[in-house]
C-alpha cells in the first residue's frame, strides 16, 4: 500500500535556528505512527511542512503518493497544538464553517456537525457561543472540526494536552475506530507513555533529527530484555551493583537496563537482599528508555 | 475562490449582525449633524432672548447711539446661508451717566446677581485710551461681544461724523457694509456658495478619515484576535495564509461599503425636494452626486491601502497594547494627510496641493477634498488612481509575506532586521 504521508530529508531554518534537520519518515496508510520528542524538537514544525502551512528550505513532502498539493488537504485532517475557535460564533456555525473550508456543503456540513455532537454529547450546545462552554466541550468541539470531513489522514498535536480523563477515553475510543475504518493517524507528543500502546511505528525526534524510526515492535524486539521493572520497598542498593548498566527509578518502580549477558536470576537475587520486593518483570524497554537511551548515543 | 467567499461571508455577517455596528450606522449621521446642527440651534436660542446692557457713559447722547446700533437688526451676518433668517437678539438699553467708582461696584453686583445682562463702560477716559470694557457673565459668547464691538465702533464714529458736521443721511450711507458673497464657479455655470462646499468637503474628508481608520483597525483587530485565540492553525490547514488575509480585507471592507451606503442612502433622503422641512432644518447642504461616487472610490482605495498595513501590524503583534505602539506606520500618514489639508484647501490648484494630492497615502484624503472644491484636470486624476493602485499591490503582496510568517509567530515582536528575513521566507 502507498504511504500516506511521506517526508524526503525535509530541512527548516528560521534564521541561525535549525528547526527540522534533513527529517525523512514514511508512515503506512492505516497505520498509527508516532512522532515522538521532547519539546522544541521540531515536531510540530515538520506536521507544518507536512499541510504546506510552511514551505521547506529543502527536501520534498509527499501526501497520498504524490507530491504536495494544497488539494490533498481536503483529506486530512489537523487538531494543531495552538488550537482555538472564534469565541464570539455559535458551536454551530463555527462547525459548519470550518466544514465549509474543508469543501462540504453547508448542508452536509450541518448534517454531519449535528450528529457528531449528538455523539459526543454535545447536542444540547449547538446553539450556544463559544464562549459560553467549557474548556473539555470547547476541546471535543475542535475534535468534531477535525474528523468532520472524514479525513484519510488525522494529524494530532498533543491531542491529549490539558484533556480530563473521561475525554481521554472519549478520543481514545474515537481514534480506534477511525484506525479500524482504516484511517492512517499521525500523533505528535512529547508524553511517550500516552501512545505508547497506541502506536504501530514511531519516529523519534530530537533537536530537529530523527533518531529512530520504524516499527515500533520491531525497534522494541532489537532491544531485547533485558530490562526489569521492580516494585520495592527499602533500598536496592543499585549504584554498586555491577550487574546494572544504568536505571531510572520512577517513583513507584524503577526500571533497570542489565548490562549485556547479566543472569536476571542473579540480579534477583542480589535485589532481594537488600529490599522487600512486590515485583520484579523483566519487560522491553519503555519508549523512554529507549529515547533517553538513543539521545545519549547521538550525544 | 470558493475559501476566500466563504471566509468573506463569515467576516461580514459576523460584524453586520452586531448590536455595535447597527448603533453606530444609525448614531453616525446623528453625531454628524449634532455637530453642524446644535451650535447653530443654540445659539438662536440664545439670540432669541432680551439682554438687558448699561451703558456708561459722560455722554448721554454717544451712549443712545450705541444703543440704536445695537437695536438696529444688521442684515450682513449670514449671507452664506440666506435661506436660515436671522434672529437678531433684542437688547434693552438703559443710558446711565452716573461714572463714579461707587456705580461700578453697583454694576458689577447687578451683573453678577443676574438683573442685568452686562454694562458697558464707555467713559470718556475709557475713550481717550481707545479701551472700553464691556462686563458681563457671558464672557465665552464671541457673538455678543463681537456685535457690541462693531456697535461702539459704528457709533462713535457717527457721533464723531456728525460732530465734523456731517448730515445723518451721509453717515448712514458711509457707515452702511458692504457684504461680500462667494460664489463657486462649477463646469462655467454659477454653483453653490463657497462656504457651503466647503463645509460639506471638509465633512465628508474628516468621515472618509474616520471610516478608513475605524475599519483598518478592525482588521488589525481581528488578526489579533484570531492570533490570541489561536484560530489561526486550525484554519490554516484548510486555507492558505493569502485567502485568509484577503476573506478578511473583502469581508470587513464590504461591512464598511455597507456602512457607507446607508449614509449615502441617509444624504439623498434629506436632499430629495420633497423633505422641505428636513432641508430647512438642515440648511444647504448640498452633496453633488460627483462627490459621492468620489467618496466611495476612495474609501475603497484607501481601505484596502490602509488594512494592508493595519493586517500586517496586527500579525506581528500578540496583544492590543503592543498593537498600540506599533500602530504608527498607518497612523502617522493618515494623521499628516488630515494636517496637510488647510493647505490644500486654500490653494487647490497650486503646485503643492498637486503633489501632496498624487502622494498614494495622502491622496485619499487630499485628492477627495481637491474634487470636492474644485475640478482637477482628468490626467492628475488618473495618475493619482494609477499610482494608488500600484502602491496597494506592493503593500498587499508585502503585507501578505508578513502577515504569513507573523500570524505563526509568538513572543517577542520582531525586529527591523528579523522584518526583513520574514519577506525572503519561503512560506
Amino acid at each position: 500500500m502507498a504511504e500516506a504521508v511521506e517526508l524526503c530529508a525535509i530541512r527548516k531554518s528560521y534564521d541561525h535556528f535549525v528547526a527540522v534537520d534533513h527529517l525523512s519518515l514514511r508512515i503506512r496508510q492505516g497505520s498509527v505512527y508516532g512522532l515522538l520528542g521532547p519539546n522544541g524538537a521540531g515536531k510540530t514544525s515538520s506536521i507544518r511542512m507536512m499541510i504546506g502551512i510552511t514551505l521547506p528550505d529543502e527536501g520534498e513532502v509527499r501526501l497520498f503518493g504524490e507530491p504536495f498539493h494544497r488539494r490533498q488537504l481536503d483529506r486530512i485532517g489537523y487538531l494543531p497544538e495552538e488550537r482555538g475557535l472564534y469565541k464570539r460564533m455559535k458551536v454551530i456555525d463555527h462547525l459548519v464553517l470550518l466544514g465549509r473550508l474543508h469543501k462540504l456543503s453547508e448542508h452536509e456540513a450541518r448534517r454531519r456537525s449535528l450528529a457528531w455532537c449528538e455523539r459526543l454529547q454535545l447536542a444540547d450546545w449547538t446553539h450556544r457561543k463559544v464562549e459560553e462552554l467549557s474548556k473539555g466541550m470547547q476541546q471535543k468541539a475542535q475534535f468534531i472540526a477535525t474528523l468532520l470531513h472524514d479525513p484519510d489522514l488525522v494529524i494530532m498535536d498533543e491531542p491529549f494536552a490539558g484533556l480530563d480523563p473521561a475525554n481521554v477515553v472519549m478520543l481514545k475510543d474515537v481514534l480506534i475506530e477511525l484506525k479500524k475504518a482504516g484511517k492512517t493517524i499521525l500523533f505528535s507528543t512529547h508524553r511517550m507513555d500516552q501512545v505508547e500502546r497506541l502506536c504501530d511505528a514511531i519516529c523519534l525526534v530530537d533537536h530537529g533529527r530523527a533518531i529512530l524510526e520504524g516499527d515500533l515492535k520491531k525497534i522494541k524486539a532489537s532491544y531485547g530484555r533485558n530490562h526489569v521493572q521492580i516494585q520495592y520497598e527499602g533500598d536496592l542498593g543499585l549504584d554498586g551493583c555491577d550487574l546494572v548498566q544504568s536505571f531510572n527509578n520512577y517513583g513507584n518502580y524503577v526500571e533497570v537496563c542489565l548490562r549485556p549477558g547479566a543472569d536476571a536470576q542473579q540480579f534477583l537475587r542480589a535485589t532481594a537482599d537488600h529490599a522487600s520486593i512486590s515485583r520484579f518483570e523483566l519487560v522491553e524497554p519503555s519508549l523512554e528508555e529507549i529515547f533517553i537511551d538513543q539521545v545519549g548515543k547521538h550525544a | 475562490m470558493h475559501n476566500i467567499w466563504t471566509l468573506t461571508q463569515r467576516e461580514y455577517l459576523e460584524r453586520v449582525r452586531s448590536r455595535m455596528f447597527v448603533v453606530f450606522t444609525l448614531l453616525m449621521p446623528a453625531i454628524m449633524a449634532g455637530f453642524v446642527l446644535i451650535p447653530t440651534k443654540l445659539a438662536e436660542m440664545n439670540a432669541g432672548g432680551e439682554r438687558h446692557i448699561v451703558i456708561v457713559a459722560n455722554n448721554a447722547q454717544l451712549a443712545a447711539t450705541v444703543g440704536r446700533e445695537l437695536q438696529t437688526p444688521r442684515p450682513e451676518t449670514n449671507a452664506d446661508f440666506p435661506d436660515q433668517p436671522v434672529k437678531p437678539a433684542t437688547y434693552a438699553i438703559r443710558v446711565d451717566t452716573n461714572t463714579t467708582d461707587a456705580e461700578r461696584d453697583r454694576l458689577r453686583q447687578q451683573v453678577s446677581d443676574g438683573q442685568v445682562t452686562g454694562f458697558l463702560w464707555l467713559t470718556d477716559g475709557a475713550l481717550q485710551q481707545h479701551a472700553v470694557t464691556y462686563s458681563t457673565r457671558e464672557a465665552a459668547d464671541f457673538d455678543q461681544s463681537s456685535e457690541i464691538r462693531s456697535a461702539v465702533r459704528t457709533a462713535v464714529t457717527r457721533h464723531l461724523l456728525l460732530q465734523k458736521g456731517m448730515t445723518a443721511p451721509e453717515t448712514d450711507m458711509l457707515l452702511t457694509p458692504i457684504t461680500l458673497k462667494t460664489i463657486r464657479i462649477e463646469k462655467g455655470r454659477e454653483g453653490t456658495s463657497g462656504t457651503s462646499v466647503f463645509f460639506t468637503a471638509f465633512a465628508m474628508v474628516m468621515l472618509l478619515y474616520a471610516v478608513v481608520l475605524i475599519y483598518g483597525i478592525a482588521v488589525m483587530r481581528s488578526v489579533i484576535e484570531e492570533k490570541s485565540t489561536r484560530i489561526l492553525e486550525v484554519l490554516l490547514s484548510s486555507v492558505s495564509a493569502k485567502q485568509l488575509l484577503a476573506g478578511k480585507i473583502l469581508g470587513v471592507g464590504a461591512v464598511g461599503l455597507t456602512q457607507i451606503l446607508v449614509w449615502v442612502v441617509f444624504a439623498i433622503l434629506f436632499s430629495v425636494p420633497g423633505l422641505v422641512a428636513a432641508r430647512s432644518f438642515l440648511g444647504e447642504v448640498h452633496i453633488p452626486v460627483a462627490g459621492m461616487v468620489a467618496f466611495v472610490v476612495f474609501f475603497l482605495l484607501a481601505y484596502l491601502l490602509y488594512s494592508s498595513m493595519y493586517a500586517a501590524i496586527g500579525s506581528m503583534v500578540n496583544t492590543e497594547h503592543e498593537a498600540q505602539q506599533m500602530q504608527w506606520p498607518a497612523m502617522v500618514p493618515l494623521v499628516l494627510a488630515v494636517v496637510l489639508m488647510n493647505a490644500v484647501i486654500q490653494h487647490p490648484n497650486s503646485p503643492l496641493a498637486f503633489w501632496l494630492s498624487i502622494v498614494p497615502f495622502f491622496a485619499p484624503l487630499l485628492m477627495l477634498i481637491r474634487i470636492l472644491i474644485e475640478q482637477p484636470p482628468a490626467w492628475q486624476l488618473a495618475l493619482c488612481l494609477v499610482l494608488m493602485l500600484f502602491t496597494i499591490y506592493a503593500l498587499l503582496a508585502l503585507g501578505s509575506r508578513i502577515y504569513r510568517v507573523g500570524i505563526l509567530m509568538y513572543g517577542k515582536r520582531p525586529t527591523l532586521p528579523e522584518l526583513r528575513r520574514w519577506l525572503r521566507y519561503a512560506g
